[in-house]
């Protein structure tokens, strides 16, 4: 039946061949200029799994700016003092200007120390709790008084009274003490270790600065991010040679992979290139028969327009998988080239065609398996790649053959049917056996890597850089991060002061770094205030200062000395958001408290180890609106996600080849035979890959599947050429295809990227069992097998 | 006319004039401070404070080695000693008779006052000159004075200090510090050794007890 409607189609085709030709060449050409209009999108979270945790993790971190940054870290020679250092700090910092930079931040306004504790210390009576109230208690005696008074005159004696005598008469009772070491732990929230000095940021070393660039150019913005570099650099060559700077962005990664995969690109091609004109010298003699891969270039054209009408924008991922899709289409056209030549009949294809439907509908479910996945970028490579193969089979089928000249001799010799002598079928049954026993038992071995990193195909310079950048200022171990998400800002402090106590029991009060150990929720501030003016009521102040002016004199001190003190206890400030007229806290406000869309959002800090992360994810489990944000959490759980995922979709695919090739063969024993092919090509890469002593990934599996659709069409073309005896040049038409696939995979294995290379080795392996199998082993069962029975 | 204008060309001379001066003081005590590696010297420190009814005299003696050495110790009125280096400070005083250890990442403050304090004493000129305008008091020997920038946060409490230096230059001989409030404290060195080797003991806080 299939035959009849396609007999049909074909010669109505043929009859109207002119119209048929111009109209698909006037879609292709429509198509094609209109190419630059498609709009692509280069956005990571297309290629991440749609889980709800991913998505909000990648959400908090572009809300968080934290890309948008560039950060130079200048370097003095030695010898060279740190003012001089900041100086030239300065002058480079003024050379960046908007459109490229926004702000540049070479430190904070100075901090004085003193100033700021004595601002600060003004909020003590809504921050004192009940331990602290009950520590002055205890000191509201005669001997109690008295050896606050001596505590403060040895104070004096020491070096750091020379700036910080004023200080001391603000807070005779050390209540700041507390306040200033949890404020020390949060400005070292984030692991670096900064000096302020002169107002700028100086490495322990006094010989680094730093500067923070903000910028508008985003990370997956190529040509801006390139111009941003580049205006960096330019700026940077201005500096004395006395000072050396580096730069360290996510700019800098995108670009560095960039250039990777384009030198990449370039040298494969080049080998690529030379090895396909070799094969097609080698096979046809004749280089006007390369016309055969416009066919799948076309329809990969018409398939990249109608992807951008269905889904808008296409990931970059689908047009990077556009070269492997030509790959596996141009086997049709070379297959319909060998009938045609071979028999001089263009009406050849009437009888090719079943076959090709066959093995392309074949490849086109194992593409489809990706439709099922939770990844974006999949669905749209799973459309694009279908489309892509349909069109090109239609093409291939029903206007191709038009294209070709029909000598009256056959333009291409026909390659002996059979490859090796039936006499050796059991030989070649055993070997396969064996090979395929042997790695299959190595597969048993296999290991999974999907650690995000082994996916950077970042230049060492960069990561030199990034080391140097870490053994000036620290920060190499990242914190996690806390998140305590809510409409209103009394809720949001309440939640965080919560987790904060909770944190402080897991982590300790060291490592558990939170703002509100400095600054409790409002609902905390209320309750101590009112707990501070009863505390203090009844004239208790009087009593206390005229305590001080009894003692005070035996160590020579004023009857004003602590004046100060008893003006803040007179005079308690209102309960307020967050503290007013304190640079110190204004400058780390930011790290802690974000303005969302959504309402407000305070964050804590702790150590990124697995123990703490998992007591404290309970905790977030327990406030709505409360998670955990770990890059090794979010890095284990995509690369865990992922491998679920792609597990899950080559078994899928798995099974819809098996199904669709019995289907379609309608025979138990020819489908088994036709999959020898695919067995051969997946124990070739999982073995080959355990062998080699590399480890499998995402890229490497979803390559392993592009393999799995190539190999059964190698096996289906020879199987059927030997079931209905066709002399058509199967064999040669595999061999040529499988030769071009083979070398454009042994290009990729010259490639620097991780991810090209891993695609490389899989493709190798993968294609090159399948095609020796397709040749030797398929022939080789079936007259085993089948002509036996026959 | 003439008159405006010649007082406005005296006024940029003097300006100019001036302002050669303090930057050529300011190349003089860079290299007083290129050449200091360590310091022993005996002090006497005064304070007129508003907080007390009377000067405060202490007298002890500092010692200091680049890049992270520091110790002071006091003889009156009370025998106390403080001893530093790059991570912890340890401190002794004869009325407790206790030595206490402590991090200094845990004392910010103390870290930040002492800190400044260093910065006078190692002669971080070229840094305190981003904070601080500098102006010649006298050129032999030479005194300079700081006056607190504004915009400089620890201006809310310093106003200036006046350091004036020994006859042949290598060290100082006094600190003038003067606040806003019109406290003032006086540090007067003497007995000064540059570049000499500091006995290990000076580095002990127990040895003292």
């Amino acid at each position: 039946m299939f035959e009849k409607y396609f007999s049909r189609a074909f010669d109505f085709i043929s009859r109207h061949r002119a119209w048929a030709v111009a109209a698909v060449g006037f879609i292709v050409a429509v198509c094609a200029l209109t190419l630059p209009f498609v709009r692509f999108d280069n956005n990571i979270e297309t290629m991440l799994p749609a889980e709800k945790s991913m998505q909000r993790n990648i959400r908090f971190l572009r809300e968080a700016k934290f890309s948008s940054k560039v950060v130079i870290s200048l370097e003095a020679q030695p010898g060279v003092s740190t003012a001089a250092l900041i100086a030239q700090t300065d002058n480079l910092a003024r050379q960046f200007v908007p459109p490229l930079v926004d702000k540049v931040t070479t430190g904070v306004e100075d901090i004085n120390i003193g100033a700021e504790m004595s601002a600060f210390l003004k909020y003590t009576p809504q921050l004192a709790d009940a331990q602290t109230l009950n520590d002055i208690q205890d000191k509201l005696n005669p001997d109690g008084i008295e050896g606050t008074v001596k505590k403060v005159w040895k104070r004096m004696l020491t070096p750091s009274a020379m700036f910080m005598g004023q200080f001391y008469r603000i807070d005779p009772f050390g209540l700041s003490l507390k306040t200033m070491k949890n404020f020390q732990q949060l400005a070292s929230s984030l692991g670096y270790e900064v000096n302020i000095e002169s107002g700028h940021f100086v490495a322990k070393d006094g010989r680094h600065t730093l500067m923070i660039l903000d910028t508008p150019v985003t990370l997956t913005d190529g040509f801006a991010s390139r111009k941003l570099i580049d205006y960096v650099n330019a700026k940077i060559k201005t500096l004395p040679k006395f000072v050396s700077a580096q730069v360290v962005a996510g700019h800098l990664h995108s670009l560095s992979n960039e250039e990777t995969i384009k030198r990449d690109i370039s040298r494969t091609s080049v080998i690529a290139t030379i090895g396909f004109l070799l094969i097609f010298f080698l096979a046809f003699r004749d280089w006007r028969r390369l016309v055969f891969f416009i066919i799948p270039f076309a329809a990969v054209v018409v398939a990249t327009r109608i992807s951008s009408f269905v889904f808008g924008q296409l990931s970059y991922f689908v047009i990077g998988m556009g070269a492997v899709v030509i790959g596996i289409a141009d086997d049709y056209a070379i297959y319909v080239y060998m009938a045609v030549r071979t028999t001089c009949r263009r009406d050849i294809v009437k009888e090719v065609a079943r076959p090709l439907t066959l093995a392309a509908f074949i490849t086109i479910s194992v593409f489809s398996a990706l439709f099922f996945s939770k990844i974006e970028g999949y669905r749209q490579f799973s459309f694009f790649a279908g489309v892509s193969i349909l069109l090109c089979l239609l093409f291939v089928l029903f206007i191709f053959p038009h294209l070709l000249k029909v000598d009256r001799q056959p333009a291409v010799k026909s390659a002996p049917a059979v490859v090796v002598a039936k006499r050796y079928d059991r030989f070649i049954l055993a070997a396969w056996a064996f090979a395929i026993i042997f790695l299959s038992a190595q597969a048993l071995k296999v290991q999974f890597n999907n650690d995000l990193n082994s996916f950077d195909g970042t230049s060492r310079n960069i990561l030199q850089a990034e080391d140097n950048f870490h053994e000036a200022w620290g920060g190499k171990d990242q914190p996690a991060l806390f998140v305590a998400d809510a409409v209103t800002l009394r809720e949001a402090q309440r939640i965080n002061e919560q987790i904060y106590f909770e944190g402080v029991k897991l982590a300790g009060p060291e490592k558990f770094i939170s703002i509100a150990s400095v600054w409790p929720s409002l609902d905390t501030r209320e309750k101590n205030l009112k707990s501070w003016e009863q505390f203090w009521q009844k004239n208790k102040s009087k009593q206390v200062e005229e305590l001080f002016r009894k003692y005070g004199p035996a160590y020579k001190f004023s009857d004003d000395a602590f004046l100060p003190f008893f003006t803040t206890l007179d005079r308690p400030l209102s309960v307020v958001d967050w503290p007013q007229q304190s640079k110190f806290f204004e400058h780390i406000e930011e790290r802690f408290f974000q303005k969302t869309d959504q309402g407000f959002r305070l964050i804590s800090y702790f150590p990124d180890t697995d123990n703490l992360i998992a007591g404290l994810s309970r905790t977030a489990q327990k406030y709505p609106g409360a998670f955990i944000v770990s890059r090794k959490v979010f890095a284990r759980d995509i690369s865990s996600s992922l491998a679920k995922e792609i597990v899950f979709l080559a078994g899928l695919s798995a099974v819809l080849v098996l199904f669709l090739t019995l289907l379609l063969l309608k025979n138990l024993k020819l489908t088994l035979i036709a999959l020898s092919s695919v067995l051969s090509s997946i124990a070739a890469i999982v073995g080959g890959f355990v062998v080699l002593g590399k480890a499998l990934n995402a890229p490497a599996i979803i390559a392993m599947m592009v393999v799995l659709g190539v190999s059964i069409d190698y096996g289906i073309f020879i199987l059927y050429s030997y079931k209905y005896k066709l002399n058509i040049g199967t064999p040669k038409a595999v061999w040529v295809s499988a030769a071009g696939a083979v070398i454009g995979a042994v290009s990729l294995l010259f490639a620097h990227h991780p991810v090209m290379y891993s695609i490389g080795l899989v493709l190798t392996l993968g294609l090159t069992a399948g095609f020796i199998a397709a040749q030797i082993v398929v022939p080789a069962i079936y007259r085993l097998w089948v002509t036996h029975d026959n | 006319m003439f008159k405006r204008l010649g007082l406005l060309l005296t006024f940029i001379l003097w300006a100019q004039g001036a302002w050669a001066q303090s930057d050529a003081a300011l190349v003089r005590l860079k290299q007083v401070a290129n050449n200091l590696a360590s310091v022993e010297a005996d002090f006497v420190q005064e304070k007129k404070l508003k907080m007390f009814t009377s000067a405060m005299v202490i007298t002890g003696k500092v010692y200091l080695e680049k890049p992270d050495r520091f110790a002071w110790h006091t003889f009156s009125p009370v025998r106390y000693s403080l001893v530093m280096n790059k991570s912890t400070a340890r401190q002794w005083d004869e009325d407790s008779r206790q030595v206490q250890t402590m991090p200094l990442k845990n004392n910010p403050a103390f870290v930040a006052a002492i800190a400044q304090m260093r910065k006078w004493f190692e002669g971080d000129y070229r840094s305190l000159a981003l904070d601080y305008d500098l102006a010649v008091l006298q050129d032999n020997p030479l005194a300079v004075r700081f006056s607190a920038k504004q915009g400089f946060a620890g201006a809310q409490f310093i106003k200036e200090i006046n350091l004036f230096f020994r006859p042949d230059l290598r060290y100082i001989a006094r600190i003038e510090v003067i606040e806003v409030s019109g406290d003032t404290t006086v540090i007067t060195f003497s007995n000064t050794k540059i570049n000499e080797p500091i006995n290990n003991a000076a580095w002990e806080v127990k040895s003292r007890v």
